[in-house]
C-alpha cells in the first residue's frame, strides 16, 4: 500500500508535543502549501514535507532547488503578530537544524555552521537554508512558516557559491531520517525558546554555531554596503558590524560575505 | 528641532550624539530608544537633523497602524506637531493608505521575474497580499487592509522602508 505520508513520519517526541504531518511526494513549495493551510484555518504545529519541490523559493524569491533525495520541510506556527518574534524564531530554526546535522556527524568531524541570517554551511559550502514567511491572520495573530531546505543526496549545481550535501560529507542518511530528527530538535528548541531565559539561551547557542564572528565582514544591505568586523548577533538577532570608524551598526537585512 | 523636557530626567547629550552618529552611518531616517519611562526618538530629515524628545508615557508600537501620525521617511517633514500640511500628511490621513507595519525592504512580486502582486488599477480584496516587506530574515506578506482598487504604489522593488511609510493606496 502506498504510504499516505510519502514515507515521512514525525519523531515520537514531535508527535507527543502536538505536531502533525502532511507528507507529500511532490509539491510546488512546502512553504506556500503550509501558508495556504494557515489561510484555510489550519491550527499550528503542522509540518509539510515533500520528496520533491518544483518551485522552491529562497530569500527574495530566489529559486531553491530541491531535487528528489533532498529534504524540503516547512512548519506552520501561529504566534502573536510582531517582527521580533518572527526573527527570533528564525534563530530557533537555525539551532534546530544545526543540532540535527550534528546527530549524524562524527565527533572528530568539523561541525556544520550557521551563517547569518539563515544559511547552513559545511566547510564554507552551502548545505541548506531556512526561509521564514509571515502573514497576518488577524490584528493580533500571524502565521509564521519556517521552511528548511537541506541538501541530503545532491549538491545543487550552477550556483554562484559552493554547495555540498550530506552525501558529499560522507553521511549516508535518507531524507526521512533527517526529517524525523529535525522534528525532534525543532520541538525541543522551540520548547527551550519558550522558557524563561529561552531567547537568550537560543541566541547564545546560535552564536556558538555561527561562522564569521570576529572576522571581517561585508554586508550588501538595502541602504548600501557596510564593511567592518562581524562583532556579534545582538539580543534582537541583528548582525552587529563594528566599522573602521569605531561605530557599531546593527543590520537587519542584507547579504553577508566574509 | 523640537524639544519637550523628559520629566525629571537629565538628557544625556552624549547618548543623543552617539545616536545621531549611528543614524548617519547606518543611513537610517529614524531611530527610537526606550528605557524605563524615558524615550528618545531621533529622526533625520536631510540635509539637517531633527531631534525630537518625547515625554512619557511611551507609545506602544502597533503591528499594523491604521494611520500613523507621522510617516517617517516619507519626506523632509519632521515629526514636530506644527508641521505644515504636505502630501505625506494627506497620505497619512487617507484611510486608503496602507502603511508599512515594520522597517524593512519591499518586494512587489513573489519572485524576481514574476508578475507583481498588484498594479495600479488592480482590484484587491481585503487580506490579499499586495507587497512583501523583508525584515529580520522574514518575508512578511502584507495584506490589503480593505477591498478596493489600487490607485497608488508608493514603493519600488527592493526599496528600504521605514515603519509607517505608505506602501500603497487602496480606494
Amino acid at each position: 500500500m502506498r504510504d499516505p505520508q510519502a514515507g515521512f513520519s514525525l519523531s515520537p517526541d514531535a508527535t507527543a508535543a502536538g505536531y502533525r504531518l502532511a507528507g507529500l511526494e511532490t509539491v510546488a513549495s512546502t512553504n506556500s502549501l503550509a501558508m495556504q493551510h494557515a489561510r484555510d484555518g489550519a491550527p499550528d504545529r503542522l509540518w509539510v514535507v515533500a520528496r520533491e519541490q518544483t518551485k522552491g523559493r529562497g530569500r527574495r524569491g530566489r529559486l531553491w532547488q530541491c531535487a528528489k533525495g533532498n529534504l524540503a520541510a516547512s512548519v506552520l506556527m501561529h504566534m502573536e503578530a510582531g517582527t521580533r518574534e518572527a526573527a527570533l524564531t528564525g534563530f530557533v530554526a537555525g539551532v534546530a537544524v544545526a543540532r540535527t546535522i550534528w546527530e549524524f556527524q562524527s565527533t572528530g568531524d568539523e561541525r556544520v555552521k550557521l551563517k547569518w541570517p539563515n544559511d547552513l554551511l559545511y566547510k564554507g559550502a552551502k548545505l541548506g537554508g531556512i526561509l521564514l514567511e509571515a502573514q497576518t491572520l488577524s490584528s493580533k495573530q500571524m502565521a509564521l512558516v519556517v521552511g528548511f531546505g537541506i541538501n541530503v543526496a545532491h549538491s545543487p549545481e550552477g550556483l554562484p557559491y559552493a554547495t555540498t550535501s550530506l552525501h558529499d560529507m560522507g553521511l549516508s542518511v535518507s531524507p526521512e531520517i533527517v526529517f524525523s530528527v529535525l522534528s525532534t530538535h525543532w520541538a525541543e528548541c522551540l520548547n527551550i525558546y519558550s522558557g524563561k531565559t529561552g531567547q537568550a539561551d537560543i541566541l547564545c547557542e546560535w552564536r556558538s554555531c555561527a561562522t564569521g564572528i570576529g572576522e571581517p565582514v561585508r554586508v550588501a544591505a538595502p541602504q548600501g554596503e557596510i564593511t567592518g568586523i562581524f562583532e556579534t548577533i545582538d539580543d534582537e538577532g541583528r548582525l552587529i558590524v563594528h566599522t573602521m570608524s569605531g561605530n557599531r551598526i546593527p543590520v537587519t537585512a542584507g547579504d553577508v560575505s566574509f | 528641532m523640537s524639544k519637550s523636557s523628559p520629566s525629571n530626567k537629565e538628557i544625556d547629550q552624549n547618548l543623543i550624539r552617539t545616536i545621531a552618529e549611528l543614524i548617519n552611518e547606518a543611513d537610517l531616517s529614524e531611530i527610537e530608544i526606550e528605557k524605563d519611562d524615558f524615550r528618545v526618538r531621533v529622526t533625520r530629515s536631510r540635509p539637517t537633523e531633527a531631534l525630537t524628545y518625547a515625554a512619557p508615557p511611551p507609545v506602544v508600537a502597533q503591528a499594523a497602524p491604521a494611520a500613523p501620525a507621522a510617516p517617517a521617511g516619507a519626506g523632509p517633514a519632521s515629526v514636530v506637531e506644527s508641521a505644515p500640511t504636505t502630501p505625506a500628511d494627506d497620505l497619512a490621513a487617507n484611510p486608503g493608505t496602507l502603511p508599512s507595519p515594520m522597517v524593512g525592504t519591499t518586494y512587489l512580486s513573489p519572485e524576481p521575474d514574476a508578475d507583481p502582486f498588484v498594479d495600479v488599477g488592480s482590484k484587491v480584496s481585503e487580506g490579499q497580499t499586495v507587497v512583501i516587506v523583508e525584515a529580520m530574515k522574514t518575508m512578511n506578506q502584507i495584506p490589503a487592509h480593505r477591498s478596493g482598487t489600487i490607485t497608488k504604489i508608493l514603493v519600488a522593488d527592493a526599496q528600504p522602508v521605514e515603519y509607517g511609510e505608505p506602501l500603497v493606496v487602496i480606494e
